[in-house]
Formats: C-alpha cells, sequence, structure tokens
C-alpha cells in the first residue's frame, strides 16, 4: 500500500541564505541520521544481501542468468505484466473523472468523492478481495441481478478467471491513480480552458487539446505507480483467478515453500527489482524523486506544456481532415461529456464500496458458513469474535506493533525530513529524500523476500521484532513526505521571531514548530498506523507463528474454515479505520498543505 | 554460509541496536524455549489436534503449545533451509518427505527411548529415521447429484464434463499430496499398480482436456469446501475430513471412495528447532494409541498406530479412509516413488513440480 509523493526536496542552497541556517547545519544534518541508518539496516542491506545472494552464492552468475531466463519465470513476469498493464489502465480510466470532477467541486464535494474512492486504500486487501468471491460468484448478487432483470439467462463468469483479478486489483489500486491526478488537475489553471473555449473550441475539444496534456503528469505519476504495485500483488490474484498461470508475488510464495529454491526466489526478485528501477529511472520526475521538484521547475514545466501545445493546436488547425474529425466526434461527445465522467466516477464509487456492503451484510449472517445473502441475520459472529481469546490477542499484536511502529517510524522521519527541508545536508538532502521514500516504490514483495533471507540469517524471523522492523519501513516514506511537506509550508518568520528573543534551538523545535506540525504528525501517525494494521504482505513474509496478527489470522482463517467469521472482523475493522480515517480528514483539514501532500 | 558472513554480521549488529533503541525486543530469540510451535492442520483437523494431542499434552507435562499453521507459513522451507524453521514438529506430506531428507533438514526421530508408544504397532507406514507417520487421510471425489445428473463413480466420470455436466475444482498442482497427476492418469485408464512412475506428458494432456472445465485450483481445504457448498462447481477433489462434514451437514452433496488417493503424512522434528526435547516427548504423545483413537472420533482420519483402532468403535471405524470397506477401493499415493532420483537429475518430487509450473504457467 502505498501513496503517491509530490512534497518536494528542495535545492539546499536556496535555503541556506536564512541567517544562522549554515552554522546550524551540521547539527541539522545529524536529525537525518535515526531514518537513513534505519533505511540502509532494514531496507538497502537485505536488497544487497539478495542481489549479493543471487548473484554469486551457489551456481553464482551462471546460475544467475539460467534462472532468470527461465521460460516458466518469464511466462509468470509477462502474464504478470500484461495484468497489471490492463488494471494501470483500467484505474486510469475510472480515477481520471474522478479526480476530475472532485478536483472542480468545492472542496467539500471534492474530499467526499476522494474519500469514497480511496477508502479501500486503508482497510484490508485480504478482506475485500475475499468479499469479491461473493459479489462476482455465479449465484452471487451482480449474476442474480442481471438474471433478474432479464440482461442474462444464464450466469457470466466474473470471478476466477482475469475479470475478476483486475476487478479485484483495479479496486485496490484506485487510490494510487486518484491522488496524483487529484494532485496534478489541483494544479491547473482552468482559465486555459476558457481562454481555449473563448478561441472556438467546444468543452470536449478544450479538453482534449489542453487539459489532458496539462495533466499528463499526473497520468503518468499514477499509472506507473499503479503498474508498479500491481507487479507485486499478491494475494488478490491468488484467491481470485482461474486454473491460469500465477503471478510474480504467488509464485515467490510457492517457490518459497519447496525444497532448494531459495536461490531461483532470490533471482526472480532480483530481476523484479530491476524492472521496478528502470520504471523508477524513466519516471522519476512523475513520481516525485527527483533531485529537484521544486516549485519553480514545476512552474517552467507548465508553460513549457502550453507552448508546445499551441504548436499543436496550429498543426491541428492546418489539418483540415483531422479538424473535421475531431470537430464531429467533439459534437458528439459535447452534450454528454458530463455525463460520462459522472457514470464512470459513479462506477469508481460502487467499485470502491461493493466489498464493504457485502461485508457489512455478511458480518450479521446468522448461518454457520458461508452464504450470500444470509438466510437470517444474528451478531453470532461479532459476539465470537469479542469472545476469542486467539482472535483479541491477534488484534492486540497487530494494534501494538503498528501503532509502535508508527510511532517510531513518524518519529525518525519527522526528523530527517525537517533536516531535508531546511536543506541541512547541502547537496544530500534531496538524496536522502529520495532514499528515504524508495521503499514505496519498490514492490513489497520484493523487499519483503529481502527482509525474509535477512532476517531469517540474524534469527529475527517469524517474531514480532521482524514484524515491527517492517511496519517502520512502511510508516517511515510516508512520515518523510508529510513531514517535509509540512516544514516546507512553515514560515520562518515564527521560528526566526522566538529565536531572535533568545530561545534555544530546542525550545524554539518545542514551543513554535511542534505545534505548527501538531496536525500532520498526528496524521502520519494515524497513517503508518493503517498502513501496518492493513498489511498482510510482510505479515505473511516476515511473520510467523508467535507473531501472528489480525491479517495474518484472517488469511489463515480464510484457507482454514468456511465462515463468516472473517467478514465479521473486517466489519469491525472497517468501521474502526473509517472512524481513523474521519479524524485523520479533519485534522488534515485543519492545514491545508498537510491536505495538499496526499 | 560463507557468503552471508559480512553482511550478517553488520546486520546482526545493527538490527540488535535498532532494538536495543526502540525497545522492543520481545520475540522468539530468548524464551522461545518455554513454548512448543506445533504444525496445526487449521479447520477442523486442526480442532481435533488440539483436543485428541494438544491440550492433552499440555496438561500432562505443562508444556505450553503454540499451533503454527502450516498451510499459512509462506516461508517454512525456505526458512528450515536457512537453519531457523522457527517451528519445533512440523508436519510434512510423504511425497515431500524425501526432500527433506535428503537437504539433511530433519533431526532424528528418538523413537528407540519410546516408553509408551510400541513403534512395531504402525502399520502400515512405519516409523522413519527422521519421521513418525502422524495421519492417514484421502483425496477423494465429491460431487453434487443434482447438477452432474448422476452418479460419479471414478475419476474417469470425473473428467467426463460431457457426461456429467458442471464445473470442476481440484487441488494445487504443486501440492503433490493433491495427487493431480496420478488423478489425470487414473482418469485416463491407467491401472493403479502402473501409476508410476508418472508419464507426466500423459498425465499433462488429459489435464488439458480438463482444464476448461476447471473453475480454479484450491488451494486450500476451506476453499475446496466453499467451492462446492456455494455451488459453484459441480464435482471437486477434496481432503475426505473435509468432504464428510460437508456432507454430513447437506443432503446434496454425494461422494465416493473409489479411486479416492489414498496418503500418510509425518510429524518430523527440523534442524534448528528451539525446542527438541520437548518436540520428541510431543511426537511419542502423538503416537499413543489412545490420543490417536480420540483424534480419529474427531475427524474421519485414520490413525498411523494400529493399536488405536482397538479403541475406536465400529461405527467410526468404518468412515475411516482406512476401514475394510474402502481398503479395496482406495489407491495409495506413493511413499517411494517421489524420494527416487530421475534420470533427468533431481527427485521425482522435483521435477514433477516443474512439470506443473511448465503446464500451469502455459
Amino acid at each position: 500500500m502505498r501513496l503517491p509523493f509530490h512534497g518536494s526536496a528542495r535545492a539546499a542552497s536556496r535555503r541556506r541564505a536564512t541567517p544562522g541556517g549554515a552554522k546550524r547545519a551540521p547539527v541539522l544534518a545529524a536529525l537525518l541520521i535515526p531514518a537513513v541508518v534505519f533505511a540502509v539496516i532494514v531496507f538497502l542491506l537485505p536488497l544487497v544481501n539478495m542481489v549479493y545472494g543471487a548473484l554469486f552464492a551457489d551456481g553464482g552468475t551462471s546460475t544467475f542468468f539460467a534462472d532468470a531466463t527461465d521460460p516458466v519465470f518469464v511466462r509468470v513476469l509477462l502474464r504478470t505484466a500484461t495484468i497489471s498493464a490492463i488494471v494501470t489502465v483500467v484505474c486510469l480510466v475510472l480515477g481520471y473523472p474522478v479526480a476530475y470532477i472532485a478536483s472542480r467541486q468545492g472542496s467539500v464535494v471534492g474530499i467526499i468523492l476522494l474519500g469514497l474512492v480511496c477508502l479501500p486504500f486503508f482497510t484490508s486487501a485480504l478482506v475485500r478481495t475475499y468479499a469479491w468471491t461473493i459479489i462476482l460468484a455465479d449465484r452471487g448478487p451482480i449474476n442474480s441481478f442481471l438474471i433478474g432483470i432479464g440482461v442474462i439467462d444464464d450466469p457470466i463468469r466474473l470471478v476466477y478467471n482475469d475479470i475478476g483479478v483486475v476487478i479485484g486489483m483495479s479496486q485496490v489500486l484506485l487510490p494510487m491513480m486518484v491522488f496524483p491526478l487529484y494532485n496534478t488537475m489541483r494544479g491547473i489553471d482552468r482559465s486555459l480552458l476558457q481562454a481555449s473555449r473563448s478561441l472556438g473550441s467546444n468543452a470536449v475539444q478544450s479538453w482534449a487539446r489542453v487539459y489532458l496534456p496539462l495533466s499528463r503528469p499526473g497520468i503518468l505519476a499514477g499509472s506507473t505507480l499503479v503498474f508498479i504495485s500491481a507487479m507485486g500483488y499478491y494475494i488478490t490474484p491468488m484467491l481470485l483467478q482461474g486454473p491460469s498461470s500465477p503471478m510474480f508475488a504467488q509464485r515467490m510464495d510457492t517457490l518459497l515453500g519447496q525444497p532448494g529454491q531459495r536461490g531461483t526466489v532470490a533471482t526472480e526478485s532480483v530481476v523484479m527489482l530491476l524492472i521496478t528501477l528502470v520504471l523508477m529511472v524513466l519516471f522519476r520526475k512523475q513520481l516525485g524523486l527527483t533531485l529537484d521538484a521544486s516549485a519553480g521547475a514545476r512552474r517552467k514545466l507548465k508553460q513549457k506544456a502550453v507552448t508546445t501545445r499551441r504548436g499543436d493546436m496550429g498543426r491541428y488547425l492546418s489539418d483540415g481532415l483531422l479538424s473535421r474529425c475531431g470537430t464531429a466526434v467533439s459534437r458528439v461527445l459535447e452534450p454528454v461529456r458530463l455525463w460520462i465522467a459522472w457514470v464512470l466516477t459513479l462506477t469508481a464509487i460502487l467499485l470502491a464500496l461493493a466489498p464493504f456492503i457485502i461485508i457489512s451484510i455478511l458480518a450479521f449472517s446468522q448461518d454457520a458458513y458461508l452464504r450470500f445473502p444470509p438466510s437470517g441475520y444474528s451478531t453470532q459472529w461479532i459476539e465470537s469474535y469479542f469472545s476469542s481469546p486467539q482472535w483479541l490477542a491477534a488484534t492486540e499484536l497487530s494494534v501494538r506493533v503498528s501503532i509502535l511502529a508508527a510511532l517510531i517510524g513518524t518519529a525518525i522521519g519527522s526528523l530527517a525530513a525537517f533536516a531535508i527541508a531546511r536543506g541541512a545536508a547541502g547537496r544530500w538532502s534531496p538524496m536522502a529524500y529520495v532514499f528515504l521514500i524508495a521503499p514505496l516504490v519498490v514492490p513489497q514483495i520484493v523487499v519483503a523476500v529481502a527482509l525474509l533471507f535477512s532476517f531469517v540469517e540474524v534469527d529475527v524471523q517469524g517474531t514480532e521484532t521482524a514484524v515491527f522492523l517492517a511496519y517502520v519501513l512502511l510508516c517511515l516514506p510516508y512520515a518523510v513526505i508529510v513531514m517535509n511537506t509540512a516544514f516546507q509550508g512553515l514560515d520562518r518568520v515564527y521560528e526566526n521571531a522566538a529565536a531572535s528573543l533568545g530561545s534555544s534551538p530546542s525550545r524554539v523545535a518545542y514551543t513554535v514548530v511542534l505545534p505548527l506540525v501538531a496536525p500532520a504528525l498526528i496524521a502520519s501517525v494515524m497513517f503508518g498506523f493503517v498502513m501496518g494494521f492493513s498489511d498482510l504482505v510482510f505479515a505473511q513474509f516476515v511473520g510467523g507463528p508467535g507473531a501472528e496478527t489480525l491479517e495474518r489470522l484472517m488469511f489463515r482463517t480464510i484457507r482454514e474454515v468456511v465462515s463468516p467469521q472473517v467478514a465479521a472482523v473486517g466489519f469491525l475493522f472497517f468501521v474502526a479505520i473509517l472512524i481513523v480515517g474521519i479524524v485523520a480528514v479533519i485534522v488534515m483539514r485543519r492545514r491545508q498543505n498537510v491536505a495538499a501532500s496526499l | 554460509m560463507p557468503r552471508t558472513t559480512k553482511l550478517t554480521t553488520i546486520l546482526g549488529a545493527s538490527a540488535a541496536a535498532t532494538l536495543l533503541a526502540t525497545g522492543c525486543g520481545s520475540g522468539a530469540g530468548g524464551d522461545a524455549s518455554a513454548q512448543l510451535y506445533v504444525a496445526d492442520g487449521g479447520g477442523a483437523w486442526g480442532e481435533a489436534q488440539r483436543q485428541a494431542f494438544f491440550e492433552p499434552f499440555t496438561e500432562e507435562t505443562g508444556i505450553e503449545i503454540v499451533p503454527a499453521s502450516q498451510e499459512s507459513q509462506t516461508a517454512i522451507y525456505a526458512a528450515a533451509e536457512a537453519g531457523n524453521p522457527g517451528m519445533d514438529v512440523v508436519n510434512i506430506a510423504a511425497s515431500m518427505l524425501p526432500n527433506w531428507e535428503n537437504a539433511e533438514l530433519l533431526q532424528p526421530v528418538s523413537s528407540d527411548g519410546w516408553e509408551t508408544v510400541d513403534t512395531a504397532d504402525f502399520d502400515p507406514f512405519p516409523v522413519l529415521d527422521h519421521a513418525v507417520p502422524s495421519l492417514i487421510y484421502a483425496t477423494q471425489i465429491a460431487y453434487r447429484p443434482d447438477t452432474t445428473g448422476g452418479d460419479l463413480e471414478d475419476w474417469s466420470d470425473f473428467f467426463d464434463t460431457a457426461a456429467y455436466p458442471g464445473q470442476r475444482s481440484m487441488g494445487e498442482g504443486s501440492v503433490l499430496a493433491n495427487g493431480v497427476f496420478e488423478i489425470a492418469l487414473l482418469a485416463d485408464g491407467v491401472a493403479p499398480d502402473d501409476l508410476y512412475p508418472i508419464d507426466y506428458e500423459r498425465a499433462l494432456a488429459k489435464m488439458d482436456d480438463l482444464r476448461p472445465d476447471i473453475l480454479t485450483f484450491w488451494s486450500s481445504g476451506a476453499e475446496s469446501a466453499q467451492l462446492l457448498a456455494d455451488q459453484q462447481v459441480a464435482a471437486v477433489s477434496a481432503w475426505n475430513g473435509r468432504v464428510n462434514d460437508l456432507a454430513a451437514d447437506d443432503d446434496s452433496i454425494a461422494y465416493t471412495w473409489n479411486q479416492a488417493l489414498l496418503h500418510v503424512d509425518y510429524w518430523a522434528v527440523p534442524e534448528g528447532a528451539d525446542n527438541v526435547e520437548a518436540a520428541q516427548q510431543f511426537i511419542e504423545f502423538a503416537s499413543r494409541p489412545d490420543r490417536q483413537a480420540e483424534f480419529a472420533g474427531l475427524i474421519t482420519y485414520a490413525p498411523t498406530n494400529a493399536a488405536a483402532y482397538d479403541d475406536i468403535d465400529e461405527d467410526r471405524q468404518a468412515a475411516l479412509p482406512t476401514a475394510p470397506g474402502h481398503a479395496d477401493q482406495v489407491v495409495p499415493q506413493s511413499t517411494e516413488y517421489w524420494g527416487e532420483e530421475s534420470p533427468e537429475g533431481g527427485l521425482w518430487s522435483e521435477v514433477a513440480i516443474g512439470y506443473w509450473q511448465d503446464w500451469i504457467s502455459g
């Protein structure tokens, strides 16, 4: 689960102009140490260890190339890439109108829209996937409805095939498309559209010729994020697919359970890592991974886009045929343009919410096994959760580890973000920024495999400690992004005023800076908590029987028994997360600059 | 493992420092010996284990058991290979046992010193140096006669979707105990005695025929039961314990013992286990006739210690895979073949998984 990032690492030199900044720089730079040391140990070293193992252990490079080009692996990779590409397109088609309408409407409607579509982001992918198996079944609500209204006679196969996989994955990944699109669109000057229309274009033409190109950075950022994440997807394809090839993460899971496959797993993970790195480098600007993505640079890009468009307009006018075709299409689309946008938006919302509706109904089933709709209603499954020591213990562990990880991650992330925002380490600041948010862009499955290998060697595999360390890593990039944005938005007048009145730097930090960024701190902790709490991949790969998180127990339960129990647990935590989410939105609304970073 | 020395040292030292700094040091490292991590089959099987083995063992010895679901243990084998399995007692299917043995990942079982169990009572699967038979079960056909329009009598009926319409589901083939290759060959008319060595091309050609009618390959016991209970499939290959539960609740589900594949699983102690002594103690405990009899009374999986039959009433015996009525119908999955070297190099079990992965990704 990851978020796009548009916090920017500003060039240090411009920042140093403030009095006292240069003098304090070495002290400030030391604030980077905890986060960087942590990320080196729990992110970089395990990856290096895995790459080293894949390249130089056992058979060495010859085995590496043999494994990396194994036809079965290549087929798995191709299938993974194909599905990921389809998911990316679906997310773009559904996410674009959502972001468009959300960025256009008044802030309340916009936030509600975003909230509805992005809700899934904060809840268990496992529970949602489990709901899809019910919704999409031959006798599920969708097929029953279609048969009921007479559209079809026989059920359409929607699950246990690629349709199911694409629907399930798109639902989970949609927010990662919507966030960066929304961000970009908020920055687009709508007067350009009016200008274009005053020059004779209709709304669709202006949209296609002016708006679309301007939203390109968001499209690229969102698509890259969705694609990279989809490549490492684990649970959704596993539960929804038919008798077809596994996707990458599933193959890792299978291989790790088989003899003598550690080398293969390492090799294939390294290949996936390389693919990710290539994509990261290609799309570094859009992903916010650049060393100088300052506001000025962004402005320049925007101007460049406009000028380029002007050239294109000329070409468009000179090409009469194209013009006529375009106008014809535009004329057809013109009256229905908002209608289309709203239909797609509502589809996106339905896609986002459907699993929760099903889960909420199933949670109150009176049946002993899964049946939809239930034959009657009761609270037995809710009650059995509260009376089960196993479920309560797993909940306690999940809450404890996730909160602790969120606090530690936010603490070290904030220190680093402060140093970065102040350009404390000179040209190293932006590099530290890129390094600290990199764990977001590497598929979680690859990190999980790397951590597994390293944790096994240092004897922490399968313990709470292992899960804790992984969750701090999960939280750290978000903390750095959110806090960096918050610190950048901080007017240094207050600090300077306090300092000039004789306050020591630590006093300034405590009495001035801290209160000003408190909402961002709270947002970061909540975020980190939710990330850890709803994680399954790390829990599954580095956790163990002695560290059974709630997600892990839910996964095990789904595989072991057929009952609405998991729906009941999913429902309870959906409600809990919803409350946390609403609180977070309220807190963040108080500080627009933080909200803007999301 | 020379390759990791340097990195490991750095990593270990730094990890320790991080932990000290953050004050989060709970986990298996130091105090693990107080608890015994034992493989838990999950569902009704896990429940039976709890009642018949885990709880009485804790009562008798005071040793706390942590039931560790092996089904969701993503990395059990990889962790064991690294010498840190995180489990004290594992449950291994006969088809995978040779891999563990070959890789020297299992500790010898101290059956010589057993006082409460006579190893001679184990029949038909004897106690091995590194493993003790834990239970006997079968993979059988369960189906919905309403949908298939008739009774499925063997695997060739299961594959004959023209005569017996409806979707099918089988266990994922990379788990050899799911018996995909044997099932396909039986369906193709191979006699039970001629199954081994497996003709992979032939088995997978038969699977090609059925593939369009396979809804999905199930990856967990619960899934196999859910697919049939939900009427998503008309017939499924499933473990007899699951089938027994399903059919007891639902009159519209039927099953057959004919050509059911008979399997045996083993208890073993992996190298690197934290609590070896208690693990050995547990395996002896779980091999006692009275414990195995209680287990077989809770779920229809048969005892491996034949002395247990004295404590199982006749009705119950008739429901087990080893019942005299079933004995001439079931087809035992080989316990030797999978551990033999293939001419292409590697054990047959590895070759088989390779064939499966190639087929499923194609």
